[in-house]
């Protein structure tokens, strides 16, 4: 199965033939050459699927040792790729949904003058992200891991000449970054107790070599969960997705939504067996989910961006995710992980779409009516937004309801109720949004954007006079990507016994699952079914109808502040890094310097007194000489 | 005697500045073309001698030695080791690259600045090269002259205050180490086989040094080395000589020089002086750390371009000397590597800083905007020299720090900790840099700015090609340290004998199905506080 290595490589050739060339042959052939390279490496995808399927389940772990990497002193890093079902189905929803947006793009992006330098970064991201899902080792993730955060970084600051978007790359870089502290102390720690970081052994040897509930298991753990949540924006390092909405409105469907934000949820599942023998690292990933999932569908609640709205239902959906492995439904993490990003990507492109009819606009408080000159946005939108909050039968109702019960059956009924609470809130928002956008008449006129006012380069104009729908080339994904958000609870579709995805993915993760048939399981469905009904009453109530009223003022400014998490980590971490970084360049200056500089003055003032002894007259140099003469002998007489 | 391949590389560069001494001040362009073939064909005897350097050896190779100063034990030895033998290439590589793109930079007094490069490279050279320690004394100070005119004849406003500052200061630590090279000498008249300054001489036989003259005579060879690398506190004279010199010039003594340093701890501190080393390592890993964090720290708040990539430059170095005394195999191979590396990243952001410079005169950060959108190539360019300079894997940067956090954190943990906060620190100055620079909105004075010309281009490619091959196959380099590195980290824990592997009984190394690679874990890992399967119990 060595040709999975086409995977990466595909994509990864076509940033070179893009980068390196791109200007010369125009948009039709730099996206024909990108979006090519991307729908082959899915094909190659599914061949790989297909020849998995025909191994028996006990040996679907197939590694490819491409070359020895690093080998020094006792360490040896291949550079390897693992090939098994938990790969498989990620390579198949990186490459699906990415050649999607790749198509997207092109119709998205076709009036801007970096068409190659923007389909170039996709596609570096397109391969680091495959490296990410393919890796066979800890170490050869990093590669992708640090990757996808470089491309996250390009393609946020994409349009780079807008202080706004710089600076959101710089952010997300950085606190991904601090994150990635953890990630690399991490590889550390599994090389001090595997002396190997290599999944495969790892896996195999977690129960002899970390006894259960031990303290290297939970550092270890930790560790690795930090990096995660930089990667996933998880609290507290939640706080760079939301301003990566400057980037391209398809590269939030991708990167920040559908794939690279995901890449810790796959990363513990991944690691399962390591994080097995960690209970209480599992409860933290757990608490920190359920948390996030509240936290940031409540901060959703009063934003007035579209693009936010689904930026942070992405960190909350993510929480789910994170509440999936913590409670130990690994299958339901990747199947949530699945639906997520066919139905978030699918918001995206709606809005992506909304935006392209509005000129780049992105604040709802400026739109309204639009279902009727975009009634097939407004339709997908809404299949998205249905999915979001857990209608049945989306595929998101499916996933997230496989979430719920888990966390139930394992007896985390606390978890369950953040969960639930959080599903309904989901709900309120989501409405919300739908309304605003396609719903309400149009707002009172354009306000003067928040972000100042919008560049040329700012999105893809079109014009606020006549908003029309897009063309088909950014249509047609939008639509594909709908069929999926109806049809993909079909992965997991199974109440009693394990769904498709699940029984596919069982010989990766096959111990320490709860046992999905637990009993209740029709209680369950109704319960949270009702809840996302409620919510989607409520939403309409307060935002279609407007008979629901009525907010505190703190209740608001807690929530359009985000429970002022953000302000906290910029007065306790940023600001005093700033500061101790000043402190130190005077200290520097006056301090170390100054101690060397003062050493050199005193050497030449000590030079200068000295130089007095060199009067040049004869009568002083005779004087010094008696008296040297009279101390001599002074000497070897009274000896 | 017949002269071998290393005489021939401190001869060639030596004959290539006396032949552009010999030649006509007026003809610019020849007087570089001298140069440059002087460099080049020096590159080209380098590589040979990398290319056909033996791996797995631990010893010296291609030795060379003849009679100097017979009365007092001096020789004319020469040899390469697992140690040298890239940095030897390093410095053939990045001569030809400096000289090339001075063209901005240098325009008055072309013919002794390409006499004085040619000087400089020879005294780098030999530096690496010499295996006696008067030899390498020579050409240590060797090295000091031509920097110092470098800095102080085409430099910029602020050069004689910043190169009589450099000069005094490296001159003070240089001292020091001759007085310690002349203890040595004078103390091994009491040892079986007489005085010598020959280092494998030296080193084949007890030195008869303990206790604390053993520290002060290892703190002498390592203040000189401190200095010269810089490590913190004994760095200041690097932000002014690294803003003042021109930029090329600053290629090579950010890029060079520095390793000269790196270069003398290992070859001269470590196996001269094992006990001290040992004793003092908390404490040079500890300055290591403060190095990484204070020297980024720093960068982050400066605005002038070169300040800034001089702190960073010595935030690097900290990592360097964070490996150097893990004592540890793994944190040893990746300082070596990261030498390289360092030379290659911080000398590319030193040449790129420079063509800038070149084109605009302006050198602070805050005078830029959004310079990626009018010379997109340059900007490319400049991404990747900068994502290799934080470290992102599948660059060179990665592999170095990797492998010495990773070697650091078996031996020193808390270090390790610490020191991995450096790699966040290090993506503030930088994106700041990028930020500043590249990114905002476009400053309308510098329209018109021209992008990389393909001479700059054939400038600049080498210098990519290098960061992308050590990132992604860095095994040649590594396997060529191996050998050495075990043999020293072995003769540092005191034991000359090399543990075998099955000390490990039960490693989980065994079953991955890459092998180890020749030589076996050294006895440092073992004697290191856990060990590599020590964890495991707890």
């Amino acid at each position: 199965m060595t040709y999975a290595v086409w995977i990466p490589l595909l994509p990864l050739l076509g940033w070179v033939a893009n980068g390196v060339a791109g200007g010369r042959w125009g948009r039709r052939g730099v996206a024909t050459v990108a979006c090519g390279t991307v729908v082959a490496a899915f094909a190659v995808g599914l061949a790989v699927l297909a020849s998995l399927s025909s191994l028996p389940a006990g040996a679907r772990h197939v590694e490819i040792d491409l070359y020895r990497w690093m080998a020094a002193g006792p360490i040896t890093v291949p550079m390897r790729l693992l090939v098994d079902p938990l790969s498989a189905v990620m390579v198949l929803v990186v490459t699906g949904v990415g050649a999607l947006i790749h198509i997207y793009s092109a119709g998205y992006m076709a009036d801007d003058d970096a068409f190659a330098r923007y389909f170039a970064y996709l596609n570096l991201f397109t391969a680091s992200m495959l490296t990410l899902v393919l890796a066979g080792n800890l170490v050869v993730m990093f590669i992708g891991w640090e990757g996808v955060g470089l491309c996250s970084y390009l393609l946020i600051a994409f349009w780079f000449t807008r202080p706004a978007a710089a600076a959101a790359g710089v952010k997300a870089f950085i606190v991904t970054r601090l994150g990635d502290v953890g990630f690399l102390l991490g590889i550390f720690l599994a090389f001090g107790v595997f002396g190997t970081a290599d999944f495969g052994v790892m896996t195999r040897d977690a129960a002899a070599r970390l006894p259960l509930g031990g303290t290297a298991a939970t550092a270890l753990c930790l560790l690795l969960f930090l990096g995660a949540c930089g990667k996933s924006a998880q609290l507290p390092l939640y706080m760079w997705l939301p301003d990566a909405m400057e980037g391209p409105t398809p590269v939030s469907a991708l990167i920040h939504a559908a794939t690279m934000v995901t890449a810790g949820v796959f990363m513990i599942v991944r690691m399962h067996a390591v994080y097995l023998r960690a209970p209480l690292a599992m409860d933290v990933v757990a608490v920190t989910g359920a948390v996030t999932a509240i936290f940031a569908a409540a901060s959703a609640l009063v934003e007035p961006d579209l693009k936010r709205v689904l930026a942070y239902s992405t960190i909350s959906q993510l929480g789910y995710m994170f509440l999936a492995v913590g409670v130990g439904a690994w299958g339901a993490g990747i199947f949530h992980l699945t639906s997520h990003a066919f139905f978030e990507a699918l918001l995206f492109l709606a809005a992506g779409s909304v935006m392209h009819a509005l000129g780049g606009t992105t604040d709802m408080r400026r739109m309204g009516g639009l279902a009727r000159p975009l009634p097939w946005t407004a339709a997908t939108f809404g299949i998205g937004a249905l999915a979001l909050a857990g209608i049945p039968p989306f595929a998101g109702f499916f996933s997230k309801d496989q979430i719920l019960s888990a966390a139930f059956h394992r007896g985390d009924v606390a978890l369950w109720a953040v969960g639930l609470a959080a599903a309904g809130l989901t709900a309120v928002y989501i409405v919300r949004a739908f309304v605003l956008t396609f719903l309400t008449p149009a707002g009172p006129g354009p306000r003067p954007d928040r972000r100042g006012p919008t560049t040329p380069q700012r999105e893809p104009a079109a014009g606020h006079a006549a908003p029309h729908e897009a063309p088909p080339i950014m249509g047609l994904p939008i639509q594909a990507l709908a069929a999926l958000t109806v049809l993909g609870g079909a992965l997991g579709l199974s109440f009693t016994q394990p769904g498709a995805l699940d029984r596919f993915l069982a010989p990766v993760v096959a111990a320490g699952g709860p046992d999905p048939a637990g009993g209740g399981e029709g209680t369950l469905i109704a319960v949270s079914v009702t809840v996302a009904l409620a919510g989607v009453a409520a939403g309409w109530l307060i935002y279609g109808t407007g008979t629901l009223r009525g907010s505190s003022a703190a209740v608001r400014a807690w929530l359009s502040h985000q429970f002022y998490v953000e302000d906290f980590f910029n007065a306790v971490v940023a600001a005093p890094a700033r500061g101790l970084a000043w402190a130190f360049d005077l200290l520097d200056r006056e301090g170390v310097d100054g101690a060397v500089m003062s050493i050199g003055r005193m050497i030449g003032w000590g030079g200068g007194r000295l130089r007095r002894v060199q009067s040049g007259y004869l009568r002083q140099y005779a004087a010094i000489l008696l008296i040297g003469v009279i101390v001599l002998l002074a000497y070897w007489v009274s000896r | 005697m017949t002269p071998g391949p290393l005489t021939l590389l401190l001869a060639i560069p030596l004959a290539g500045a006396a032949a552009a001494a010999a030649a006509d001040a007026r003809g610019e362009r020849r007087l570089r073309a001298v140069g440059f073939a002087a460099m080049l064909l020096t590159f080209l005897v380098a590589a040979w001698v990398w290319l056909r350097f033996a791996p797995g050896v631990a010893g010296l190779q291609f030795e060379e030695r003849a009679a100097w100063v017979p009365a007092v034990g001096m020789t004319y030895h020469l040899g390469v080791d697992g140690l040298s033998v890239s940095l030897i290439a390093l410095v053939a590589f990045l001569f030809p690259i400096a000289l090339g793109a001075s063209a901005g930079q240098i325009r008055e007094r072309v013919k002794p600045f390409v006499v004085t490069l040619l000087l400089l490279e020879t005294g780098l050279l030999g530096t690496f090269l010499a295996q006696d320690l008067v030899l390498f004394y020579v050409f240590w100070e060797a090295m000091l002259v031509p920097m110092y005119f470098l800095i102080a004849l085409w430099g910029g406003p602020a050069r004689m205050r910043a190169a009589i500052k450099f000069f005094l200061y490296t001159m003070a630590g240089s001292v020091l180490m001759l007085l310690a090279i002349i203890a040595v000498y004078l103390n091994a008249a009491h040892q079986p086989g007489g005085s010598t300054f020959d280092l494998p001489a030296l080193l084949a036989r007890p030195l008869g040094v303990t206790g604390s003259a053993e520290t002060l005579l290892f703190l002498a060879f390592a203040v000189a080395f401190a200095i010269k690398m810089p490590v913190w506190p004994l760095h200041t004279w690097l932000p002014d000589a690294y803003a003042a010199s021109p930029p090329v010039v600053t290629v090579l003594l950010a890029g060079l020089m520095a390793k000269a340093g790196a270069y003398g701890l290992l070859r001269f501190c470590l196996p001269l002086f094992p006990d001290a080393s040992r004793t003092l390592g908390p404490l040079l890993s500890g300055l290591a750390v403060i190095g990484i964090l204070y020297g980024g720290a720093i960068a982050w708040t400066q605005r002038d371009m070169r300040r800034l990539l001089a702190y960073g430059s010595m935030s690097h170095m900290g990592f360097i000397l964070l490996g150097i005394f893990a004592l540890d195999a793994t944190a040893v191979q990746g300082s070596l590597i990261q030498m390289i590396n360092h030379g290659v990243s911080t000398g590319a952001l030193f040449v790129l800083a420079g063509l800038l410079l070149d084109r605009t005169g302006r050198a602070r950060t805050d005078e830029y905007g959004g310079v990626a959108s009018l010379i997109p190539a340059f900007s490319a360019v400049t991404l990747i020299v900068v994502m290799s300079s934080l470290a992102l894997p599948a660059t060179n940067g990665f592999i170095g720090e990797f492998l010495i956090l990773l070697g650091t954190f078996e031996t020193r943990p808390a270090a390790a900790v610490v020191a991995t906060v450096g790699v966040v620190v290090a993506v503030a100055y930088l994106l700041a840099f990028v930020g500043r620079v590249f990114h905002g909105p476009v400053r309308e004075d510098l329209r018109g700015l021209a992008d990389l010309t393909p001479r700059e281009r054939a400038l600049v490619a080498p210098l990519v090609l290098v960061i992308f091959w050590t990132g992604l196959y860095p095994q040649p380099l590594l396997e060529r340290s191996a050998a050495t590195v075990n043999a020293l980290l072995n003769r540092v824990a005191g034991t000359t004998a090399v543990q075998p592997a099955a000390a490990h009984g039960g490693s989980p190394r065994a079953v991955t199905p890459d092998s180890p690679p020749a030589g076996g874990s050294p006895a440092a890992f073992a004697a290191g506080p856990g060990g590599r399967t020590g964890r495991q119990g707890r």
